[in-house]
């Protein structure tokens, strides 16, 4: 019950609220001893775990294993030797068991990323002497044409920019063997240059295209995409099941819009009902996503995390006003989260800041800059995934992870997908444009960072599936899809 | 390597003649090192000077002016990523002709292309060019059926055909169209420049690699002809995506003049979809010009307004004009919400109320594409602005409704707009307009 034990600013904001909370929690650090009676002896020892170091110096997070308990930490006098002991145990047992999961390609892929990568968050070290290795090149399934066509050139120096920070590597559901349920699990992000610069930098991990599934379809949702769907729009699971099986789709997204309190007002426990039908519908990994009304979708998102333990959802979303919990969730119950920010660069870094300064890694955060639909803004989203891209490569960890991007939501909400041809001919057949907008919006994104695509139309999420393959230039292919 | 205002100065006659329009040379140095000037604009200006000058002050990418009055420019693009600056001019899109068409189908073309029009922000859209490619035999119909489609639509053309003695009969027969002639293979191309020369035309060269094109581009240019476009010959999309990056940072970055010119690709997948993936890619990754297999509606529509998005300036706010605008049916007794006239709130808030499925009036004063806070913020949306705006719109004999509902992000101006209004009564609606639809439901219906 720790969660419930959480106060975050819409609980208490000073001292005397935070102990009444305490007090009526029950919360069990009041139990233990004061920190004033060992502050004398903590002064002289090294500062203990108290003191947040930055996140990655805390131990060399190696990505595929988990973070050991760092052996030279002094161990606080604070924790009774039983509970010690337990979590030693419980640590060990983890290690070993993430060792059997990880393929040894992984593991030696964790292991150059740690080389690769600078001691995040403090300021940047002078380059350290240590020779950039190269990730391992998993031979690529077919010689590339591209690849091997521009590699001959040589009328004039082709430029290759190298990266200072590669974007973090996200993994996406856990295996059985992990303590997940999934048949199979994805990574994204590890990119060295920006998006398909395949002539001068690596993209180990190709972007995913999503589609989505709802707990309740608004009354506003295009009639042009129920004719794709019909009824299956009111059995998710089943709805799920088609989108991996016949379109295609690496992800599922389950919107559960219909647990906001003005939207149908649906429980918690019907939310995770509705998850775990869908987790059992599917073998893929599973973007859960809420709404604005904070109170309400905390509860959701903390009932969910808890009773999907181990599965390694993306939780969409958290932003500035409303985090701490769902992040604490994500932590306590291994998830990942989706960061966002209101097309604005610097408050998604900031965002990204204040998750990592929660101990969340960045191996858990995925960035969405929010977007609108082509015509509708989309120029401000492209320039921002951009500026967060660059930046992130030349160096600002905080800004170097992967991407996500909603087109299919943004284009189900404008006109473009209502308006029949006859209303507004020069827009051409309504079913067609419904498909090319969708489709022209995401590969916009797609050009701009974007490492997840949520799509709503099966047709344009088909197109951009076979266009990231192509993009990709036969570079190391995921495991073709059966 | 760009050389600065001094270095430039040094090379100019220093009589401060004014003849070059600017006060003293230095000022002109200015300008040349700026790019805002041309140094044929001094005709004093010594061998020297034009050597040294000349490569210097060259664009990075050169800039076409197609068209009989010169009107549809390409090229002349300076960064990588628009919001490094912005780019310039927008990919061309063109319709493809093959002079072995039925004659209703090529009216049906030549029609669309001269009367499309999509209007998007107040902006006209129309299709730029016609290509007219030549699949049969007979150079004369070639010839005949560019100088129709010239007449017919006013465009310059995209000519392309295998036969060299096509081409140049097709030239000619559209002189002083500004046109764009296509070289079939580069041995073409060694003759063909001087055709597109005495017509008037541009060249488009094509080889069957990069190497092979760049060597090409540097030959025509030091046999002295330079209006060229490069047509790119990728295997892969991959290819194509990798092959505009290159080449367009090799010309801004690395000086490389003959991969600085526009690019010219004709799309046929012989589907839709990826018709108009490669034609995104070209939008979106530097093309000049991009020829569409034929006419598809919903296909242009979502090209065009694409491009719009992605060449709009990002550092002048794009505005919508203010005006009261009609939402809808609105009655004289329907809601009445204010917002700002930067474009991206007008059209989120207009959409948002569209979405409510409620006829209303959107009232938007002038705040110069400022957002709701911004606007605040310089004081361009308060009590007073909108009130006078209200007033001088006449607003208030085009509805017998006097309430008036203000972003909640400017609570606060509602006193104020109260006692500008007398009568008036101001309701504070949602922050954020994804609201606006639960504030709606609650506190108008």
């Amino acid at each position: 019950d720790l969660l419930d034990k959480i106060a975050d600013e819409t609980i208490a904001t000073d001292p005397k609220q935070i102990r009444a909370f305490m007090e009526k929690t029950g919360h069990p650090a009041l139990k233990l001893p004061d920190l004033g009676a060992t502050a004398s002896t903590a002064a002289k020892a090294p500062p203990a775990a108290a003191s947040k170091p930055p996140p990655a110096l805390e131990a060399a997070a190696v990505q595929a294993t988990p973070p050991a308990a760092p052996a030279a930490e002094p161990k606080p006098d604070g924790i009774p030797s039983d509970w010690m002991a337990q979590i030693k145990a419980k640590t060990l047992e983890e290690f070993k068991r993430a060792l059997e999961a990880a393929s040894p390609e992984d593991l030696l892929r964790g292991v150059m990323e740690a080389l690769n990568r600078k001691p995040a968050g403090n300021a940047p070290a002078p380059a350290p002497a240590a020779p950039v290795v190269a990730a391992p090149k998993s031979p690529p399934a077919a010689v590339s044409s591209a690849r091997e066509r521009l590699a001959a050139v040589t009328a004039f120096p082709v430029r290759k920019e190298r990266c200072e920070v590669p974007v973090c590597t996200v993994k996406l559901g856990a295996l059985r063997s992990e303590g997940g349920t999934r048949g199979r699990t994805y990574r994204i992000g590890g990119a060295t240059a920006m998006p398909f610069h395949l002539w001068e930098g690596e993209m180990p991990n190709r972007p995913l295209v999503a589609l989505e599934v709802f707990d309740a379809v608004s009354e506003k949702y295009p009639r042009v995409l129920r004719e794709y769907y019909g009824d299956l729009l009111l059995h998710p699971a089943e709805m799920a099941k088609v989108c991996v099986e016949k379109h295609g789709a690496d992800l599922i997204n389950v919107r559960l819009e219909g647990t906001h309190p003005e939207k149908g007002n649906r429980t918690p426990e019907q939310a995770v009902e509705l998850v775990k039908s869908v987790l059992a519908a599917v073998d893929v990994p599973l973007i859960v996503t809420g709404h604005n009304h904070f109170d309400r979708n905390n509860d959701v998102m903390k009932a969910i995390a808890a009773a999907c333990a181990g599965e390694n959802l993306l939780l969409n979303w958290v932003e500035q006003n409303n985090y701490r919990t769902i992040a604490g969730a994500a932590m306590g119950y291994g998830h990942c989260v989706v960061s966002q920010s209101p097309i604005d660069v610097n408050i998604s870094k900031q965002m990204n800041i204040l998750l990592t300064n929660m101990d969340l890694k960045r191996e858990q955060i995925v960035i969405d800059p929010l977007t609108g639909a082509m015509g509708y803004g989309i120029e401000y989203t492209y320039s921002v995934m951009e500026r967060i891209r660059l930046t992130g490569l030349s160096g600002d960890p905080m800004l170097a992870l992967p991407i996500i991007a909603c087109p299919g939501q943004e284009c189900a909400k404008i006109k473009e997908l209502r308006a029949a041809e006859a209303d507004m001919p020069v827009w051409g057949d309504l079913q067609r444009r419904a498909t090319l907008w969708e489709l022209t919006t995401a590969l916009s994104l797609l050009y701009a960072g974007a490492d997840i695509l949520i799509m709503y139309n099966p047709e344009a999420a088909a197109a951009l599936r076979r266009t990231i393959t192509r993009l990709m230039d036969q570079g190391p292919a995921q495991p073709a899809r059966p | 390597m760009a050389l600065t205002g001094l270095q430039i100065q040094k090379l100019l006659p220093a009589t401060n003649c004014k003849e070059c329009g600017s006060n003293t040379c230095l000022a002109f140095a200015m300008k040349l090192a700026a790019k805002k000037a041309e140094l044929a604009q001094c005709p004093y200006a010594s061998e020297e000077a034009k050597r040294v000058l000349g490569a210097a002050s060259e664009p990075p990418v050169r800039c076409l002016e197609l068209g009989p009055d010169r009107e549809l420019k390409l090229g002349g693009e300076v960064v990588l990523y628009r919001h490094e600056k912005t780019f310039v001019h927008q990919t061309a899109l063109a319709l493809n002709l093959n002079d072995t068409d039925a004659p209703e189908s090529i009216e049906k073309t030549l029609k669309t292309v001269s009367e499309y029009l999509l209007e998007r922000v107040g902006q006209k859209l129309r299709l730029d060019m016609v290509a007219v490619t030549q699949k049969g035999a007979d150079a004369k119909a070639f010839a005949a059926l560019a100088g129709q489609a010239q007449s017919r639509t006013k465009r310059p053309l995209v000519l392309r055909s295998p036969d060299v003695g096509a081409l140049t009969a097709a030239a000619a027969a559209v002189k002083g169209s500004r046109s764009v002639l296509c070289a079939p293979t580069p041995e073409a191309a060694a003759q063909l420049w001087r055709v597109a020369r005495e017509n008037g035309h541009a060249l488009a060269l094509t080889a069957p690699d990069l190497n092979r094109l760049v060597a090409l581009a540097a030959e025509i240019k030091a046999q002295g002809f330079n209006n060229l476009f490069l047509q790119f010959t990728p295997g892969s999309l991959a290819e194509q995506f990798q092959t505009n990056s290159i080449a367009r940072r090799a010309a801004l970055k690395d000086g490389c003049k003959p991969l600085g010119y526009p690019t010219l690709r004709f799309v046929d997948t012989g589907n839709l979809l990826d018709d108009t993936i490669e034609a995104t890619s070209e939008i979106t990754k530097y093309g000049g010009i991009c020829v569409l297999p034929g006419f598809d509606a919903a296909q242009v529509a979502s090209l065009m307004t694409l491009r719009l998005n992605l060449y709009t300036d990002p550092q002048k706010p794009i505005q919508v004009e203010p005006k009261v605008y009609a939402i809808g049916e609105p009655k004289p007794d329907s809601p009445i919400f204010v917002t700002t006239n930067f474009s991206l709130t007008y059209f989120i808030v207009s959409g948002e109320i569209e979405n409510c499925g409620l006829s209303s009036w959107l009232v938007v004063p002038e705040c110069e594409g400022m957002s709701v806070l911004t606007a605040w913020a310089a004081g361009k949306f308060s009590g007073a602005t909108i009130a006078k705006f209200i007033k001088e719109a006449g607003l208030e004999q085009q509805v017998s409704r006097r309430e008036l509902v203000i972003p909640g992000y400017v609570a606060q101006i509602s006193g104020e707009l109260e006692e500008s209004l007398p009568g008036w009564k101001v309701l504070v609606g949602p922050q954020e307009a994804g609201d606006l639809e639960s504030f709606v439901k609650s506190r108008l219906q």
